[in-house]
């Protein structure tokens, strides 16, 4: 009985906001016949992961804008390069949408892809990098790590996921406006980057907090320095990279673009209706719960491609200074 | 005190109970059919706790986690098909033993195996889960490489009459394993410029090819056996007799705790236990040539091991937000999609979910004998099905499986030339098991090495001087050496007494 009312509840709910929605001049116009059918979106990560929730929970609340079945396709390994060519793979016709990542960048780099064949759509989220020791590190301050690591070069572990990753380039350029010489050892699961710091088996851990939020309040993490524009909220405390004057802001986005050649009426339509599900409180809850809250990522398809454009320097310059583009 | 008490009363409840059973129950099935398994049964049922209390939704996922380790081993013992890549083991004696007419006592085997390894290690997770999460975390690259090479070992005592062959299959898994992109520093090897091959080769196509298709092509290739070779026969599963099971009580504990310890390490999970547990079973057993033919140890090692391993995976999980295996990697996405973050935080804000958890999994484990039982005689029917009309189903089954994992039509190629090779092997006279024992391990062992090496600044002395790593090692190559010295010593008496 008491899932009937509710389910009568929540239909009605869903219907005003189905009338309110419909009521609404949107942004831009819904371009016409599109979409008629169920529409794919591609993700290059695992189910239950930080790129799979933020696409299953954003066209989550787009759905009811968007009217027709979403289906989200995890496509993992290679760094995104099979997803990548899966998308490529279909017609530029608005059916094929694509959780864009850095990595797309880094592979263009490489050489094993090239992001130019997509178009932007949006982005997203702006997600915080931060370092972090185990909580028994001899290191209380992020300056303490520089001074050590300037005194033994070459002794200081850092690790994070995957070789050739943001976070690697994030820790190198660290390191180089620093002018320290350190070591990255890269595990391909994030966990296991966990594990290796909590177990005092390497120094110094980058990653976004969201994911092991449990493992900071728990005070078994702790955080030393955050790549962000200003200090973060829930810790007063840990000074931005920028303060002692390391000018670095960075984090892994996440965005989603489409193939080269779909339609403009189709990607202006999907941003907005996109924009409009960031705002949804059942995206918001979900994103509030990691941190990702508190570096504004909104961007749309223009300001997007440019961001591409500027990122995509950043990363060549860092991997050539690392010697990974040499022999190409 | 309290918390247990309500803990149990959230679990002791119908709605609870009744989900524990339904995912034991489409865990094992989905674990007995070949190409589907636990860790995409989870991904996929991941949508419809959405909609569940949390506590429901956890104890479904993490009993499907249960009943799929185990399921596989009933296609292995009765199609020499490890339905998934956990079961891979139990196929290496539980189908000799079959065929010798006996895959009623060797599902029987397997099952309470099973049983015991679940309760085993949940009863170890409950007690002292926060303890264990510690050591595990004291293991490191040097431990990892020590681990693999153990397993890895396996193989010198596999190849029966040709050790050498066997050392073949090993290298050609291992080479298998270093397709694709490196971990260590991204760059492409053996892809041949191709995109398709870098992801490289996933074992779990891998396995179900070389098993389940190379024995369709070799069932095809006799003809005779197709006309309807398991006609008429009936498996009726026999659980082992108390006298039987104690005299597997060695194993049985060795096997639980090896499991147990290997699900906490984050870097590895259930396949990988299973293979220790098949090869220690071996390495202490008093007669350690008769595995392959169908010795209940041979079932009961490796069977015990995997299902230990579901428990000690989840420690990391629920006290570090860690998880130690493929499947609980992704049921922490049943805990994000209720905004709960696993971890040490939890235990403190939550701890009444975190004992019903604990409890469910007792449950569920239980449950597993009535849902082992339930299974295998299903599946036992197909004995009865001709082969002409099994094994192009278990062909299309196998296809559907390998193209599942990451929706990527590379996996089935993969699946086949696997299944070509697995024919090869068979023809030649080569074993299947010392490939994939490569396959499964070659990215463990060569990983934590580099990375070890790395680490210590390519110093032996660091890397090896380390009491745990060091025990392991050198038990493992000590008994390889003696192995290699016994079949020597044997050889040479032999040629000895022939020139006599």
């Amino acid at each position: 009985m008491k899932k009937n009312r509710m389910f009568i509840v929540s239909l009605a709910v869903m219907l005003v906001l189905v009338f309110a929605a419909s009521g609404w001049t949107a942004a831009a116009p819904k371009p016409k016949g599109y979409p008629e059918r169920p529409i794919e979106v591609v993700c290059q990560y695992g189910a239950g992961g930080g790129s799979d929730i933020f696409v299953r929970s954003l066209f989550n609340a787009a759905r009811k804008d968007i009217g027709v079945t979403v289906n989200v396709t995890n496509m993992t390994g290679a760094a995104g390069v099979k997803a990548s060519n899966y998308v490529l793979g279909q017609p530029a016709d608005g059916y094929t949408i694509y959780n864009f990542s850095p990595e797309q960048l880094i592979n263009t780099v490489m050489g094993r892809e090239d992001y130019r064949l997509f178009t932007p759509l949006v982005n997203v989220q702006q997600d915080e990098s931060i370092f972090y020791v185990r909580g028994e590190s001899q290191f209380k301050t992020i300056q303490e790590v520089v001074a050590y690591a300037k005194a033994n070069p070459g002794k200081l572990q850092f690790t994070g996921t995957t070789p050739q990753s943001p976070d690697e380039i994030i820790i190198m350029q660290f390191a180089k406006k620093a002018g320290i010489k350190i070591k990255y050892i890269p595990f391909d699961k994030a966990p296991e980057s966990h594990a290796a710091v909590l177990g005092g088996h390497l120094d110094i851990l980058h990653e976004e907090p969201g994911v092991i939020m449990s493992l900071i309040e728990a005070k078994k993490l702790r955080p030393l320095v955050a790549f962000t524009e200003k200090r973060l909220p829930p810790w007063p405390d840990v000074p931005t990279a920028k303060e002692i004057g390391y000018d670095i802001t960075m984090g892994r986005w996440r965005g989603l673009a489409m193939k080269k050649g779909t339609p403009p009426e189709i990607v202006n339509w999907l941003a907005s209706v996109l924009e409009k599900a960031s705002k949804d409180p059942s995206y918001t809850t979900i994103a509030k719960k990691s941190l990702l809250d508190l570096r504004p990522g909104w961007l749309g398809p223009a300001e997007y491609g440019k961001f591409w454009e500027s990122e995509y320097k950043v990363y060549k310059e860092i991997l050539d200074d690392l010697g990974y583009t040499k022999k190409k | 005190m309290d918390i247990w008490i309500s803990a149990l009363q959230t679990v002791f409840q119908p709605t609870m109970l009744f989900f524990i059973l339904l995912g034991v129950m489409i865990g094992t099935v989905l674990g007995a059919i070949p190409g589907l398994n636990s860790t995409m049964g989870t991904a996929l049922l991941i949508p419809f706790t959405f909609a569940m209390e949390p506590a429901n939704g956890l104890a479904l996922l993490a009993a499907v986690y249960c009943g799929g380790t185990f399921g596989g081993s009933i296609s292995a013992i009765l199609f020499n098909v490890p339905g998934a890549p956990e079961a891979a083991a139990t196929g290496f004696d539980g189908y000799p033993m079959a065929q010798k007419g006996k895959a009623g006592e060797a599902l029987g085997y397997a099952i309470m195996s099973s049983v015991l390894g679940g309760l085993f290690s949940v009863l170890v997770m409950t007690l002292v889960s926060p303890q264990l999460a510690k050591v595990g975390l004291t293991f490191s690259q040097p431990e990892y490489f020590a681990l693999a090479v153990a397993a890895l070992t396996l193989i010198s005592s596999l190849g029966g009459a040709g050790m050498g062959k066997a050392f073949i299959a090993g290298l050609i898994g291992l080479f298998l394993a270093t397709i694709g992109i490196d971990e260590m520093t991204a760059a492409d090897r053996f892809t041949f410029g191709t995109k398709a091959l870098m992801g490289g080769v996933n074992f779990i196509p891998a396995i179900i090819g070389a098993f389940a298709i190379g024995e369709i092509l070799a069932k095809a290739e006799e003809g005779k056996g197709l006309s309807g070779e398991h006609l008429n026969i009936k498996v009726s599963t026999k659980l082992p007799k108390i006298a039987e099971l104690l005299r597997l009580k060695w194993t049985i504990l060795r096997s639980a705790v090896i499991g147990t310890a290997i699900g906490i390490l984050p870097g590895v999970g259930a396949t990988t236990a299973a293979f220790i547990g098949y090869s220690e079973t071996v390495r202490w057993s008093k007669h350690p040539e008769k595995f392959g033919t169908g010795v209940p140890e041979g079932i009961s090692g490796p069977e015990t091991a995997n299902n230990a391993a579901t428990g000690g995976a989840m420690v990391p999980l629920l006290t570090l937000g860690i998880p130690g295996s493929a499947t609980t990697a992704v049921i922490i996405g049943g805990f994000l999609v209720h905004g709960l973050q696993p971890g040490p935080m939890l235990f403190i804000n939550q701890p009444k979910l975190m004992y019903s958890i604990f409890i469910a999994m007792f449950v569920a484990n239980i449950f597993m004998l009535f849902a082992g039982l339930f299974v295998a005689k299903l599946f036992a029917n197909f004995r009865k099905v001709r082969y002409s009309i099994l094994g192009p189903i278990i062909f299309v089954f196998a296809a559907i499986g390998s193209f599942g994992i990451r929706n990527d039509m590379t996996d089935v190629w993969i699946m086949f030339a696997c299944g070509l090779l697995g024919y090869f092997f068979k023809k030649f006279k080569y074993p299947i098991a010392p490939m994939i024992i490569g396959l499964v391990l070659g990215p463990l062992t060569e990983v934590s090495l580099r990375k070890g090496m790395f680490m210590t600044d390519y110093a032996w002395g660091p890397f090896l001087m380390r009491p745990i790593a060091g025990t392991i090692l050198v038990i493992a190559v000590g008994s390889v050496l003696w192995n290699l010295y016994s079949v020597f010593i044997k050889k040479g008496k032999a040629s000895l007494e022939e020139v006599e």
